[in-house]
C-alpha cells in the first residue's frame, strides 16, 4: 500500500490504518509528503491513537510535520504604489516637465505620432465610418420613402456625420486603438526600466514619451474627424443613390446647401479635446501602470474604458454647450 | 533514468546538435554547460519532449519516447518539475498560492493538503515569508519559491535553467547547497543547465557542448585534465579561477 499523491485523493480506506489504540501504517510501502500530511491530519483527528510504522517512515512524518510551521501573519496585497498621482497632478507634471525641458522635445516623434496614430489609424477609420454611413442611410431611407420624403436624407447623413457621428466614432476608435498603444508602450517601457534609463540619463521621460503624442493627438483628431464624417457622408451616398435614386451631383449640391460652416465647426471643435484627453488618458495608465507585466494589462483595460466613457461624457458636455448658446 | 542515443536535432535547416549521446541516472546531479548557442536550451527542450529530435532516440527510464504518445509524454512531463531562468511565478498570486499551483492543478487533493504540501515544501527551500507576492521578493528568494513550486508535485527529475543567474555569489552559494541537500533527502535527478563554473562543486557530472557536439562527459575533477581549448577557457579564464 502507498501513501502518495496518487492514492489519498479519497481513495484510501482510513479503516485500514485506524486501529484500536493506533494508527497503523506497517504496511505502507511508500509514503510521500502529501501521504505524511495525510497522516499528520489522521492524528490530529484522532488524538488518543499512536502511530506505529516503520522507522524511516515516522522519520519522514516527523520531517515533515517539523516543515508544517509558518507564519500566519499576512502582508497586505502588493498595492501599486507607482499610481499615487492624480490624473490632474499628472497633467501640472506633464505641463511642468514639457516647459522645464522643451529642448528635449524632438520634432521626429511628432513626425512618428502622426505616421503610427493618424495615418495608421485612417483604415480602420474609413471602413467603420463608411459602414456607419451606410447603415444610417439605408435605416432612415426605408423611413424618409414612405413619407416621400428621400431628399431629407441629406441632411440627415449630413448634419449627424459632420456634427456628431464623425467625432464620436473617430474618438471612440482612438480610443480603443491609441489609447491603448501609448499605454502599452509607456507601461512596458517601465516594466522593463526604459524610464528610469530615460531619466537617469537627465532626459524627462514625460517629454520622450508623453508629451509628442498628446500634442500630436490633439492636432490630428480633427483632421481624423473630417476624414471620418466625409467617408460617412460618402457611405449614405452611395445608399441615397442605389436605394433612393438620388444621384451623386445632386446629393453633394444638397449637401453644401444644409451643412453649413456651424455644423462642421461644431464636430471639428470637440476633436482637439477628444485627442487630448485620449492621449493624456493612454500615457498617464502607461506612465502609472507599475512595475509588473500584469499591472500593464490591467492599466490597458482602465485606460481604453476611461477613454471611451471620457470620450461620450465630453461629447454629452459639448452638445450642452451647443444647445446652450443655440449653435 | 535519461538516455539520449546518437541524438540530432535542428530548428529547420540550421543543426543544433550532431550525434548526442548520454545517460543521466537516478539521483545524480548533471550539469550541463557550453558557451552562448551551444544549444543547451535546447537540450532541455529534449529533455522535456518539447522538442522532437530530428534523429536518434530518447529513453525515460529505459523506455523509448514514442512522440506520437501524446498521453504519455505528458505523464513523464508530469515527473519533471522544472526551475527556469526567469523563474516564471505568477505575480498576481502569493508565494504560497504559486506552489500550491500546480497541486491544485493536476492532482484532485484538497486545498487544504495542498496548502500544507506548499508550505512543507516553502520551509524545505528555507523561504518564510510565505504570503509575501513575488513582486516583493528579491532574486534570490524568488529562485527558492520557483523551486519550491517545481518541488510540489515531488518530480522524479528537476530541471534548472540557469539556477544562479542574477543571484549574488552568496546566494548563489546558498542556491547551490539547496540544491544539493534536496537530492541528498528526497534522491531528486538534477539536470542544471549553467554558465556559473563555481556551481560545479555540487554537481557529480558536466556535460560540456561545444559546437552541436558533446565534447566532455563525466566528473568535474577531469575537466583539468581536458585538452580541448574551449575547455581549458572555460575552467583556466578569469572567472575559473574560483574553481581551483
Amino acid at each position: 500500500m502507498d501513501l502518495t499523491k496518487e492514492t489519498i485523493g479519497g481513495k484510501v480506506d482510513i479503516s485500514i490504518l485506524i486501529k484500536e489504540h493506533t494508527i497503523d501504517i506497517k504496511d505502507v510501502d511508500k509514503i510521500d509528503t502529501f501521504g505524511a500530511i495525510f497522516i499528520l491530519e489522521l492524528l490530529e483527528k484522532y488524538k488518543d491513537k499512536k502511530l506505529v510504522g516503520k522507522k524511516e517512515h515516522i522519520e519522514f512524518i516527523q520531517k515533515v510535520k517539523e516543515l508544517l510551521k509558518y507564519n500566519d501573519e499576512k502582508t497586505k496585497k502588493d498595492t501599486n504604489l507607482s499610481v499615487s498621482l492624480t490624473f490632474l497632478e499628472y497633467i501640472g507634471i506633464l505641463v511642468y516637465h514639457g516647459f522645464k525641458n522643451i529642448k528635449d522635445i524632438e520634432f521626429e516623434s511628432f513626425l512618428k505620432e502622426i505616421e503610427n496614430s493618424g495615418v495608421g489609424s485612417l483604415f480602420i477609420l474609413a471602413v467603420l465610418s463608411f459602414l456607419v454611413g451606410i447603415v444610417i442611410a439605408y435605416q432612415s431611407a426605408r423611413e424618409l420613402i414612405s413619407f416621400g420624403a428621400n431628399i431629407f436624407i441629406v441632411n440627415l447623413i449630413g448634419i449627424s456625420a459632420f456634427r456628431e457621428l464623425g467625432p464620436l466614432i473617430t474618438g471612440i476608435i482612438l480610443a480603443g486603438r491609441v489609447s491603448s498603444g501609448y499605454t502599452a508602450n509607456i507601461g512596458i517601457r517601465n516594466v522593463y526600466e526604459e524610464l528610469d534609463a530615460v531619466e537617469v540619463m537627465g532626459i524627462s521621460p514625460y517629454v520622450v514619451f508623453g508629451l509628442p503624442r498628446i500634442i500630436t493627438l490633439t492636432f490630428i483628431t480633427p483632421l481624423l474627424v473630417l476624414f471620418s464624417s466625409n467617408v460617412m457622408v460618402l457611405g449614405g451616398a452611395i445608399i441615397a443613390k442605389t436605394y433612393l435614386d438620388i444621384p451623386f451631383n445632386m446629393f453633394f449640391d444638397r449637401l453644401r446647401e444644409v451643412v453649413g460652416f456651424n455644423q462642421v465647426f461644431v464636430g471639428l471643435i470637440k476633436a482637439p479635446f477628444f485627442g487630448a484627453y485620449i492621449g493624456l488618458v493612454g500615457t498617464y495608465f502607461g506612465f502609472y501602470s507599475g512595475k509588473k507585466p500584469e499591472d500593464v494589462t490591467l492599466n490597458v483595460m482602465k485606460s481604453v474604458v476611461i477613454s471611451i466613457s471620457g470620450i461620450i461624457v465630453i461629447d454629452a458636455l459639448f452638445s450642452i454647450i451647443f444647445a446652450k448658446i443655440g449653435i | 533514468m535519461i538516455e539520449f542515443r546518437n541524438v540530432y536535432s535542428s530548428y529547420g535547416n540550421y543543426i543544433v546538435h550532431e550525434d548526442i549521446s548520454f545517460k543521466i541516472e537516478k539521483s545524480e546531479i548533471v550539469a550541463i554547460v557550453g558557451g552562448s548557442g551551444a544549444g543547451k536550451s535546447t537540450l532541455v527542450k529534449l529533455m522535456l519532449f518539447l522538442l522532437k529530435p530530428k534523429s536518434g532516440e530518447i529513453f525515460f527510464d529505459s523506455q523509448k519516447i514514442d512522440y506520437n504518445d501524446e498521453k504519455k509524454i505528458q505523464r513523464i512531463r508530469d515527473r519533471i518539475g522544472v526551475v527556469f531562468q526567469f523563474n516564471a511565478l505568477f505575480n498576481s498570486i502569493t508565494s504560497v498560492e504559486n506552489v500550491m499551483y500546480p497541486v491544485l492543478k493536476k492532482t484532485s487533493l484538497s486545498k487544504d493538503i495542498a496548502f500544507k504540501n506548499a508550505v512543507v515544501k516553502l520551509n524545505m527551500v528555507g523561504f518564510k515569508n510565505i504570503w509575501a507576492y513575488p513582486g516583493e521578493l528579491s532574486g534570490g528568494m524568488k529562485k527558492k519559491v520557483a523551486l519550491a513550486r517545481a518541488l510540489a508535485l515531488e518530480p522524479d527529475i528537476l530541471i534548472l535553467d540557469e539556477p544562479t543567474s542574477g543571484l549574488d555569489p552568496i546566494s548563489a552559494d546558498e542556491f547551490d547547497s539547496l540544491i544539493k541537500s534536496i537530492r541528498d533527502s528526497l534522491g531528486t535527478t538534477v539536470v542544471m543547465v549553467t554558465h556559473d563554473i563555481a556551481s560545479l562543486k555540487i554537481v557529480d557530472r558536466v556535460l560540456i557542448l561545444y559546437d552541436k557536439k558533446l565534447i566532455f562527459n563525466g566528473s568535474p575533477s577531469l575537466l583539468k585534465a581536458q585538452n580541448h581549448p574551449w575547455i581549458q577557457s572555460f575552467i583556466n579564464g578569469q572567472r575559473g579561477h574560483c574553481y581551483d
